[in-house]
């Protein structure tokens, strides 16, 4: 059975059960809905005639407000699963009573009990998809809610064929039907005691009890007009209700008009209620999941609008019985089958609280009275505008237009719901220009800026970076005296630019400062503000006999005034650099700085060398920095070698960036240089994040076809900054979706590796690295897909999946099916998919034809990888049950040249020994 | 516990590097020393600069503070961690009860370490979230 069940819908070894259970239950309420139905038709049809039913509808619109407002506010205290317990109880305490009542044959009880039975169909079921989705991750419910509605057309043919048949055969009366509601009804209690729940399932009443007072149908209704996507769920269930009050009178009267003979008409009528059975069982086990799984929920909301107005065309062009059999055929073999699934999925993105409240409103409430309007309208066209059967096709076609364009509108919030769910993990950090005229704003960073938390302050100059910050000049001069130099030196950065406050004076008490970058912005300062020359005031300070002072000129006149080699002779910067002391270091940085600006190529080729390779790190950081800016060829060797250095790498790559695109040809070559040391290999493609531009990608993606996953990771790595800083760049989708494909397939033999290692010594080292290694996978995956699609939604949807919580795991997949293309999917899923490891293997085997491997070959090809660090946790975990292959090899590897590989080759055989 | 893999294992097991993935961990114990304490050997002293940290293999270290035993460890553990990564002073005196066995990382070689390696601060990250989250737990139940 499982088998079978297995060939149409995807459900997994640890949910069967509930699954099963669930559609048991939804099986034997749509039973007991079918039986009532029928009793309650033919009842009230015999007691109180057809006519008294348009009074029926507006009674059960008026009903379903106070059945709302109770269960609403019931739903804020107990769990779905209690109240729907405790709504089964009394409905077969309902039903008993009933049946005493029927004794007294009066109308008014027959007009009671169609409510009821409205009611009751409505009540139930809503709560039982309210349970479905508290039950179900939305992951699984795309996957499962088209089988739990596969029990309810089930459940209806049964019910309602075999209430026919029970009354004949056991000679009961439509009435005693009743009874056998109840002993169902109380089956149906006992299978929902059995089905497993999940932790958010259960509410606690204490927490929950505050609510309480909140809620109420009009808080309900209040909550669903603040939400546009609710309210588009709202207007899209008021639509299709109005929509097939109208279609369902088309049939009727085109039925009425072709068999005007009771018995003519009831055999019609069986016949076509007898094809919608089928049909719609057909839809659900055929194509329902198919639809979803091929084009997603719009596949599922809009199949039945979409065929309705297949049939209404038909309408329009020939309207006869056999096009309104074609309009209600469609739409009742899709309203309990796709449609009914994808409606339940539009829910999926609300919190569980949010659908506890809106839910039952739309269901009952929304439902009801929509019926009741259509009926009012149908009035309306029918008696006060005397219209045709004919031209009610026209406002029906109008109609499901506007169902197909908010159904797109649902969809389309459907997917911004789950993505503003998975962004809620990315935290903006651009930043903004402040409008200090703005008197709000200038008393805030005021406040902020003499706040007694240096890190608050900092903070507020930073924002302040790309503002005019005039009104705020004496409150940074303030800050000129904080105890704090960053502070010091951000609040001198920002007065540079404020023309109206003159400082000078006051300012060169900063010239004493011991802090180099202090003492270069002063006599900055100095030469902006002073009344005399700029150069004049550089030149007094290089020519001065505190070498500090005078290297904090050259740095000035380096940083702010272009070459500093017309204002001092050669001879200056031997003199410098031959300083010892306290200040020989600072001095030292500031002439490598300068060297930048000179333009005597001999001169900055000599010193430059010579402090790239200076022990203190600001001088090799400002040296670097000043390479970059000679753009000499000579200094490329020397900078891609100093890239072995991991910590001057940014300042390397944005100096060799600096050279322009011409040279990226050159970088590509080195980067595919086995003979260069993988360090500096790996901090190349940084360097083409720099220079963000068409050609850059397209020698990236060249370069994307390495074999080395490391190496890849940074070239991938490379093509994000790229994209970020430049979005209008376009990507090679192909290229990329190849590397994509080639990634997963890599996920899946690290895998295999993976399934193949006992849990046990020595393997323990071997299975963590392996897992790790399918963590580093899954990162280049998304950064692929970051490239083809919204890399924030990506890194969102990443980190989403990263997140121990199940609820963002599982509005990342719903988002990442949404979005996703089907090939894409098809290569994504398997990795991310909540399954056992095996279970995603034998996808992954099926996908990438990975073959079966023996644990010793497994290992062997470890060890014959490229991978240094698998290698070596591979040889670690040959023990002696190893066949003598493994032996030999790690007998092998402790003749290796690496020395990690080595030792550990050496201590295998020592301990194996 | 010479060779690079064994000290993996090892660090593996202690708390402050679990989120850490072992191919980081070979790049930490390559830079870790071994070190072997005398039975009353004092590591270090309350209210000294941090430079080193302990990762005790075996034995047993008393911490003191104010001259008050506060804590005595048996088990692989990570001692000195604070001050290490904060350079201040020690809050505690740390004294072998008898001859111990360390893995010792110099404050200096774990920063040059740490500059390059993403994952590791990563994994460092984690394990200090994890103790504020605790921290904030412990204070919530006391308030």
């Amino acid at each position: 059975m499982k088998k079978l069940i297995s060939i149409f819908y995807d459900i997994r070894k640890d949910e069967w059960r509930s699954v099963l259970l669930m559609f048991g239950l939804h099986f034997l309420l749509m039973v007991i809905l079918y039986f009532l139905k029928p009793a309650r038709d033919s009842l009230f049809l015999t007691e109180n005639g057809p006519n008294e039913l348009p009074y029926v509808y507006i009674l059960l619109a008026v009903v379903s407000i106070p059945v709302t407002q109770l269960l609403t506010s019931v739903m804020n205290r107990y769990s779905v699963r209690n109240v729907l317990l405790w709504t089964l109880g009394i409905l077969a305490a309902n039903i008993l009573f009933i049946r005493w009542l029927f004794q007294y044959r009066m109308e008014w009880i027959f007009m009671g009990f169609y409510i009821w039975v409205g009611i009751f169909g409505i009540l139930v079921i809503s709560l039982f998809w309210l349970l479905a989705n508290a039950i179900f991750k939305p992951s699984q419910s795309k996957r499962i809610f088209s089988f739990l509605t596969l029990g309810a057309i089930l459940g209806a043919i049964v019910g309602s064929q075999t209430s026919s048949l029970i009354v004949s055969l056991l000679n009961l009366s439509t009435e005693n039907l009743l009874y056998i509601c109840v002993a169902l009804l109380a089956g149906g209690m006992i299978m929902l005691l059995f089905i497993p729940s999940r932790t958010k399932e259960t509410r606690n009443s204490s927490v929950n009890g505050k609510q309480t007072t909140e809620t109420s149908t009009i808080k309900a209704a209040q909550k669903i007009f603040s939400s546009p996507y609710q309210l588009t769920l709202t207007v899209i269930i008021g639509l299709t209700m109005i929509a097939t009050t109208f279609t369902d009178y088309q049939f009727k009267t085109l039925a009425f008009d072709a068999y005007p003979d009771t018995s003519g008409l009831t055999a019609f009528m069986g016949t076509f209620y007898a094809g919608i059975s089928v049909a719609s069982l057909g839809i659900q086990v055929l194509l329902s999941s198919q639809i979803i799984k091929k084009m997603g929920l719009s596949g599922a909301i809009l199949s039945r609008p979409v065929s309705m107005m297949v049939g209404a065309i038909l309408m329009a062009i020939e309207p006869v019985l056999a096009s309104v059999v074609i309009l209600n055929g469609f739409d009742g073999a899709t309203r309990y089958s796709i449609d009914k699934t994808g409606r339940e999925l539009l829910f999926l993105p609300l919190s569980q609280h949010t659908k506890e409240q809106t839910k039952v409103f739309i269901d009952i409430f929304v439902d009801r009275f929509s019926r009741g309007l259509g009926g009012l309208l149908l009035l309306g066209i029918v008696v006060v505008l005397n219209w045709s059967v004919y031209l009610l096709t026209f406002v029906v076609m109008a109609l499901l237009i506007m169902w197909i364009v908010l159904g797109m509108r649902a969809q389309r919030g459907y997917v911004e719901k789950f993505r503003n769910s998975v962004q809620k993990q990315l935290i903006g950090t651009g930043r903004i220009a402040l409008n200090l005229n703005e008197p709000n704003i200038l008393t805030i960073i005021q406040e902020s800026l003499h706040s007694s938390k240096d890190s608050q302050v900092l903070h507020t100059l930073f924002l302040l970076e790309d503002s005019k910050t005039g009104p705020l000049a004496n409150d940074l001069r303030q800050l000129l005296y904080h105890p704090n130099k960053e502070i010091k030196l951000r609040a001198l950065k920002l007065l540079q630019d404020v023309e109206h406050l003159n400082l000078t004076e006051e300012i060169k008490e900063l010239l004493e400062d011991e802090d180099p970058e202090i003492r270069l912005e002063t006599i900055y300062y100095l030469c902006r503000h002073s009344k005399e020359d700029p150069s004049s005031v550089i030149k007094s300070y290089l020519s001065h006999n505190d070498y500090k002072l005078k290297s904090a000129a050259l740095g000035c006149a380096s940083k702010h005034g272009g070459s500093a080699t017309k204002l001092v002779n050669p001879d200056f910067f031997e003199d410098l650099l031959n300083k010892n002391g306290k200040d020989a270091v600072v001095i030292k940085a500031q002439i490598a700085d300068a060297l930048g600006y000179i333009d005597d190529d001999q001169l900055s080729r000599k010193y430059l060398s010579q402090l790239l390779n200076d022990e203190h790190h600001s001088v090799v950081r400002k040296a670097i920095v000043s390479m970059g800016r000679q753009q000499n060829d000579r200094f490329i060797p020397l900078l891609l070698q100093k890239l072995k250095d991991s910590e001057y790498k940014i300042e390397i790559r944005k100096a060799l960036a600096s050279y322009g695109g011409d040279y990226l040809i050159l970088y590509k070559d080195r980067f595919f240089d086995d003979s260069l040391a993988k360090e500096i290999r790996k901090s190349i493609p940084g360097i083409f994040s720099h220079l963000p531009d068409q050609t850059t990608a397209d020698h990236l993606f060249e370069m994307i076809d390495i074999e080395d996953p490391d190496l890849r990771y940074h070239v991938i790595k490379a093509l994000n900054k790229l994209l970020r800083g430049k979005p209008s760049i376009k990507m090679n989708a192909e290229k990329v979706r190849a590397t994509f494909k080639n990634e997963a397939k890599n996920f899946f033999e690290l895998l295999a590796m993976k399934l193949l290692q006992p849990p046990h010594h020595p393997n323990e080292i071997l299975l963590k690295a392996l897992d790790e290694k399918m963590g580093q996978s899954t990162e280049r995956i998304f950064r692929l897909l970051g490239l083809i699609y919204d890399p924030k939604d990506m890194y969102g949807t990443y980190l989403a999946l990263q997140s121990l919580s199940s609820d963002k795991h599982s509005a990342a997949v719903e988002f990442l099916d949404n979005v996703l293309a089907e090939d894409d999917r098809k290569y994504l899923f398997p990795i991310i998919d909540n399954r056992e490891e095996i279970e995603k293997m034998n996808v992954g085997r099926e996908l990438f034809h990975i073959p079966h491997r023996r644990y010793d070959e497994g290992l062997l090809q470890l060890i014959n990888g490229e991978d240094l660090w698998l290698q070596i946790c591979a040889i670690y975990s040959v023990s002696p049950q190893c066949p003598a292959n493994l032996q030999s090899k790690v007998k092998e590897a402790a003749e290796s040249s690496n020395k990690l590989i080595k030792e550990t080759a050496e201590l295998v055989i020592q301990r194996n020994s | 516990m010479e060779t690079t893999i064994e000290r993996v294992i090892f660090l593996q097991g202690i708390e402050l590097f679990a989120d850490v993935p072992s191919e980081q961990l070979a790049h930490l114990a390559g830079i870790t020393r071994s070190f072997t304490a005398d039975s009353n050997e004092t590591l270090f002293e309350e209210g000294d600069r941090s430079q080193s940290m302990f990762i005790l293999i075996n034995g047993t270290v008393q911490l003191f503070r104010n001259g008050i035993l506060r804590k005595e460890l048996t088990e692989s553990e990570a001692i000195g961690v604070w001050g290490f990564f904060d350079g201040e002073e020690r809050l505690v005196s740390a004294t072998c009860k008898e001859e111990s066995h360390f893995l010792v990382i110099d404050r200096i070689d774990f920063y040059d370490l740490l500059e390059d390696r993403v994952q590791m601060s990563q994994g460092l990250l984690t394990y200090f979230v994890k103790h504020i989250r605790k921290l904030i737990k412990l204070s919530d139940a006391v308030v």
